[in-house]
Formats: structure tokens, sequence, C-alpha cells
């Protein structure tokens, strides 16, 4: 993904240049599209047909991709998932084999689990993505906007574990200055048993200035630096944490105009860490960073998503995934909504270790 | 559209519900260990302290024990109908074991092997005591034992891990951090028990992810509770079950407990999973690192003197929150490769005054 995003990075600039307003816009109703200007017509897909290939989209989509989508007459779409599948597949392959066959040799760890990672995002993302065509979800009109230069949210994170059940407050703001953009966030328990902290620099490398308006195309590549401090005094432990991730962000209509409305976002990234005991003993320890996602536009008011997180020292942790327990992170799903005017809103529900639910309220600010 | 929203909030509450049970998966298990130890018929009742065995049978005059501690304290109550001689078994005892009753020692059955005791005691209606111990349970003095983890499907071979042990001088027992069989199936605890044949020390042990693919019934059953811990000869050891990778918080109370009685002893934790991994980046430890850090400084405050995991089949040596530690999972399943480690074990001395050395012992 990473590749297709830099290998015409100016290319890819100017296709994500947010849409010139004085640009009429054709009346062209999805699934038919605009193609040079001309509004071309699919196929009239019966509900019949539809339902049979959202049936199929599950299975046998589950094992070949594009199985529903090839029932709605996007054979090309279906293809290119099938190859989406296959290469998310054959990494998750190519990196599981020398994890497995080391049992888990430290120096097989990069790149070898970064590719698993990356693999099972691409492989679940070629299958939803396949759902969503079949399943006329370009219907939805959806319309990325890229992010506001500003925001401003507040709001509340539930954290509940084996044994921690607790309410935080949770302010966060960003700022973006050209090319980079700077963030905080902070986790204030509201019985002050523990809070924690987050400044975080993002560095766009590819991507839509952030203008707040559409785009044509949301895809992104950004550098993201981070630093974290957290202190517990019913763990009695304090956390410093330094951390860099590389975050890349495809929409999928580069793959297939009939995959518009869907994207992919993969990252990977290394952390250190220091935790520091009540009896001045400290231990450091290295982080390994890695994020598989799946979403959706949903029109030109958001975004959902679902993601697999593979970090353990955040609130959720690792899933208790019986015989696979300690080896995988943790799954959620995320929808950010606009609202009206500036105001957004955004819910979140993270299963790991722990059951982690946000709910904030943002202010974004600067669109144009 | 309101039915939608109807049904998702129906598919959020109860994914919320069930996510509620799903953050404390292992209480049923700890909540079961509780029942470890004790067992009644109609004319007698037995209860071992702490725990501290399995309760193999309890029938007409007779008493088989699974031993998980080098002594046994055993309250065994006698009906008006079950008075006469008993025929006591505890199996996994220390080979010098012997058995007191009011004050009477009895030795054990001959031509037996080592781990093997057999008693024949006259037990007349009411309470008796029984303890099982060696004659210098009680002298703090250094000693040695064993430790090693991760045989799963090895077992066929683990024989050869247990002479290599066996031919230790001055060993007293074996501990074990779990993952002693691959799907915890009957065949292989069986096996498992025939292989112990190749040991002439006790083995105690914790459970494992491994224990975990079958029933944990299973598991209590035959070798008694996977949380406990005992003291012996001035050294504490405080087992803990991390099958699941997770501490549940029923076992944390336990560990706190602990901590508390073991303080001024040196003391030993064990464990399947390590609190951290030292390679962070692996996350072969426990599935939150933020629990990880909260055990640690739980066992940091509480002056544990050494803490011995497994899961990972290799040897890593390092510290965590000022513990030495131990990753050593040599036991015989499939080993790391490029590490250069392969099956192994580790002798640990242990003094009334601390940690004395640890070395590694290569079966290969």
């Amino acid at each position: 993904m990473i590749g297709m995003l830099a290998a015409h990075p100016a290319q890819a600039e100017r296709r994500m240049n947010t849409i010139d307003p004085s640009t009429p816009r054709l009346h062209c109703r999805p699934p038919d599209r605009v193609e040079d200007g001309v509004c071309v017509r699919t196929p009239e897909i019966t509900r019949t047909r539809r339902s049979l290939a959202v049936a199929a989209s599950v299975f046998p989509g589950v094992i070949v991709r594009g199985s529903g989508s090839y029932l709605v007459h996007e054979k090309r779409a279906a293809k290119r998932l099938l190859i989406m599948g296959g290469i998310g597949a054959g990494l998750i392959v190519a990196g599981g084999l020398p994890v497995g066959f080391t049992g888990g040799n430290e120096y097989f760890i990069e790149p070898f689990v970064p590719m698993i990672i990356a693999g099972s995002g691409l492989f679940v993302a070629s299958w939803m993505s396949d759902i969503w065509v079949a399943a006329g979800g370009a219907r939805t009109l959806p319309e990325p906007r890229a992010a506001t230069p500003w925001s401003v949210e507040l709001g509340t994170t539930y954290l509940r574990d084996a044994y921690r059940e607790r309410a935080f407050l949770r302010p966060a703001a960003r700022y973006v200055l050209g090319r980079v953009e700077v963030g905080a966030v902070g986790w204030f328990d509201l019985l002050g048993e523990a809070n924690e902290g987050m400044l975080e620099t993002r560095i766009r490398i590819i991507g839509p200035p952030p203008t707040g308006e559409r785009v044509d195309d949301n895809s992104f590549l950004v550098v993201r630096a981070a630093g974290r401090a957290r202190s517990d005094d019913e763990d009695r432990v304090d956390v410093l944490t330094a951390e860099a991730e590389l975050i890349g962000r495809l929409d999928m209509h580069r793959l297939d105009r009939a995959l518009r409305g869907t994207f992919v976002e993969l990252s990977t990234g290394i952390g250190v860490e220091r935790a520091s005991y009540p009896t001045d003993e400290s231990d450091a320890e290295s982080l390994l960073l890695g994020r598989a996602v799946w979403g959706v536009y949903l029109r030109d008011r958001g975004e959902a998503t679902m993601f697999y997180d593979h970090r353990r020292d955040h609130l959720a942790g690792g899933l208790a995934a019986w015989r696979a327990a300690g080896f995988v992170g943790s799954i959620g799903a995320n929808a950010d909504v606009r609202v009206g005017g500036p105001w957004a809103v955004r819910a979140e529900v993270e299963l790991g270790n722990a059951w982690v639910v946000t709910a904030a309220l943002r202010y974004q600010g600067g669109a144009r | 559209m309101i039915a939608v929203s109807r049904t998702t909030l129906l598919a959020v509450a109860a994914l919320v519900a069930a996510g509620g049970a799903c953050t404390r998966p292992s209480e049923g298990r700890a909540e079961l260990e509780l029942e470890v130890g004790a067992a009644q018929i109609t004319d007698a009742s037995v209860r071992v302290a702490d725990g501290l065995a399995a309760v193999r049978e309890l029938a007409d005059h007779r008493l088989e024990l699974w031993a998980n501690a080098p002594v046994l304290d055993v309250e065994l109550s006698v009906g008006a109908t079950a008075g006469g001689e008993w025929d006591i078994v505890i199996r996994n005892a220390l080979p010098d074991a012997v058995l007191e009753v009011a004050g009477a020692t009895f030795t054990r059955a001959p031509d037996q092997h080592p781990t093997f005791a057999r008693f024949t005691v006259p037990l007349g209606e009411g309470l008796h005591a029984l303890r099982l111990a060696p004659p210098d349970a009680l002298v703090d003095e250094p000693y040695r034992v064993a430790a090693m983890a991760d045989i799963q499907d090895a077992m066929e071979e683990v024989d050869e891990v247990f002479a290599a042990i066996s031919a230790v001088p001055d060993v007293r027992f074996v501990v074990s951090m779990g993952d002693i069989t691959q799907r915890a199936e009957v065949e292989e605890y069986d096996l498992f028990e025939q292989q112990l044949q190749a040991l002439r020390v006790p083995f105690f042990t914790t459970l494992g992810n491994h224990e975990l693919w079958g029933p944990p019934e299973r598991y209590f059953d035959r070798f008694g509770r996977a949380s406990f811990q005992f003291s012996f000869k001035g050294t504490a050891f405080t087992f803990a079950d991390s099958g699941d990778a997770a501490i549940d918080p029923l076992v944390e109370e336990w560990i706190e407990g602990w901590l508390a009685d073991a303080r001024g002893q040196t003391h030993v934790f064990l464990t399947h999973f390590p609190a951290i991994d030292p390679v962070g980046i692996r996350y072969g430890a426990l599935r939150s690192t933020r629990d990880g850090h909260r055990l640690l400084s739980r066992l940091t405050e509480g002056d544990v003197d050494l803490t011995l995991y497994g899961h990972l089949h290799t040897l890593i040596e390092f510290e965590n929150a000022g513990i030495p530690a131990f990753i050593s999972g040599g036991g015989g399943a499939e080993p790391m490769k490029l590490d250069g480690i392969g099956r192994h074990f580790l002798v640990v001395e242990l003094r009334p005054t601390g940690l004395g050395s640890v070395t590694v012992h290569r079966v290969d």
C-alpha cells in the first residue's frame, strides 16, 4: 500500500486535491459512475441477486474473495479483491512461517510479525470490501473529507477489566501547521487512581492538506512520534513511553472504482517503555506497534472503522484468545461522525483484556 | 430505521453483557481451586491444609493423595464405622518423608518408588491430624531444587530429562512452571505419571495454557491446585495460575496474602507466562502489559527473590522489577530455533538468607 502511495507522490497529491467547487457536479447516482465526464450506467441488480451476492460474499467469500462483487457484475473489483486477499494470505504465511518455525526467536519478530498483521489486515479488508460491494455500499454516496486544521475534543472513556472499572475524562486537541500536526490526549480517572497523557506529532508525507473540505482521495502516509506518561496508584507503577510509527491509508477506489467509499489503513512501529516501581526499581522494555484498519466513509460526514491493534500496553491489552492467549492484541470498532457544522461525535468500542468504550464530542475548527 | 437501531442497540447490549462476563475468564477456575484437597464419604472426610494435595481416593479405610508440596498437614475425620487400619497412600512425596499421627511416626512400606509413600495407620473414631514431612523440614538450611517447564509434545522423551535431574545430587524436588501436556488429554496425564517413574524426587507444578485445552477439573483432580504456596526449610514457593495469560483478581488476592506470609523468608515465585517478556516486541507474556507491571509491583514490594517462568521454549536470564528472573521452557516442547538452547533445566540453590546460585543443566 505504501508502495502504491509512494510510487507517484506528485500524482497522488494531485488526485487528493479537494474537488473544485466550480466544477459542475454530474448527477450520476451510484452504482452508476462518472467516467471521463460521462455517467456510465451499470446493470440493474435485483433484490434477489443482491441478497445472493451478499450471502456469497460471506460464504464462500470468506475463502474466495470477490465472490459477492462478481455476482453484482463488478468482475474487475472481484478479481482485484481476490488478488488483495491472496496477498494478505501470502503475507500471513510469509510472516508466520519464520516466526512459527523459530518458535518466536527474537530476531524473527521484526519484520515478520508486522507482515502477519499487515497480511491479516489486507485479508480481512478484502473480505469486508467484498461484502460492501455486494451490498451496494457505494449507493451511500461516500465522499471523504480531509481533516480540519485543528480540533478540540472532550470525551469520556470507560474501562472495565479484571482489576479495574474506571471512568476517565478524556480531553484531546490537535493542530496542524503545514505538514506537521501536533496533538495531545489525556485520560484522567474520575476517582483519581490513574492518570495518563500523550503528546504526539504527525508528519504528513502524502495526503490531502487539512482543509476540512471534500476530497477525491483521502489516502495518506504519515510518520507519527509520541510520548506517553502514566501513573497508576492502584497498580503501583509509573510508566513512560516513547514510540514511533508509520501509518498509511489507502482509499480502495484506487484498486477499483466499485470499491469507492472503503479504505484500508495499516501501521507499524516500535516503542520503548520505562516502568518504575515503588521500590525504586525500574524496567526498560520494547514495544511492537501494529494496527490494521478497514473502514468506510459515511457520505461526507465521517467514517466508521473496525480495527485490530497489536499493542498490549494500552488500556485494552490483548484478547483472552483461548489457545492463542497472549499472542493477539485487541479488536475494536469506531465511528466518527460530523453531526452539524463544525461539531462531530466519536464513539469507539475496543475489546482486549479489557472493554474500553469511548464517547467524545469534538469541535473541528478552521475548515474552509 | 427504528428497527435497525433497536437491533443494533440489542446487539451492542448483548456484546457488552458478554464482554462483562469475559473480562475474568479464569474466575471460575480460581474458584474451583478452593475445592481441591477436600473430600467426604458417608463415614469419613478429609481436608488437606491449604489444598496442597489432590484427594485421589477416599474410600473404606483408604486414602490416596497426590502431594503438591513437600510437607502436608491433613485432617482425617473417621466415623464410628470407619475406625480401624487405614491404607494411606501419598504419591509425589519426598523420598525421606514420614507420616506422623498423634506423636507416632510411621515409616512407609518398603520396596516402592522413592516418591510413593504407603502407610498402614490404625485410626479410631475421631478427628486425626496427619503430617507428612521429612525429618529436616523445619531446619532452615541451604538446599537445591530443579526447575523446568514446557514438556508438551515431548512427553515420550521427558523421562530423559527426569533421569538427568535425578542424576544431580541433593536435589530435593522439582518445581515446574506448567505446560506439562500438549492437549491436556487423559492419556497424556497417564503417560506423564508413568514418565515420572524416571524421577526420584517429587514434581510440584502449576498449570500452563496447554493444560487448559482440557477441562481444568481434569488437572485439579490429579495434581491439585495451580495457585498455592508452601514453605520448606526457610524458603517459600508461590505458584500462580496464569494459564490464559492473565492472573485472576482472586489469585492476586491470594498472592498478596502469601507475599505477606513469606516475609523474612527466601521467596521464589513461579507462574507460566512471564509478567513481561524481556523481548518486549514478542509479547510472549501476560496479555496486558499493565497487568504484568501490576504483578511485578506486588512481587518487588513483597521482597520476592526469584521469579521463574515458562511458556517460551528457550532460556532467558534477566531481571524484572529488580528481581532475578528466568524463563526456562526446556522440558522438550518444540524448542526455539537458532538460540542454541534446547532441552534443559535449572538447578536453584536456596539459602534461608536468600537466593544462592542458579545453574543451567543441558540435557542434550
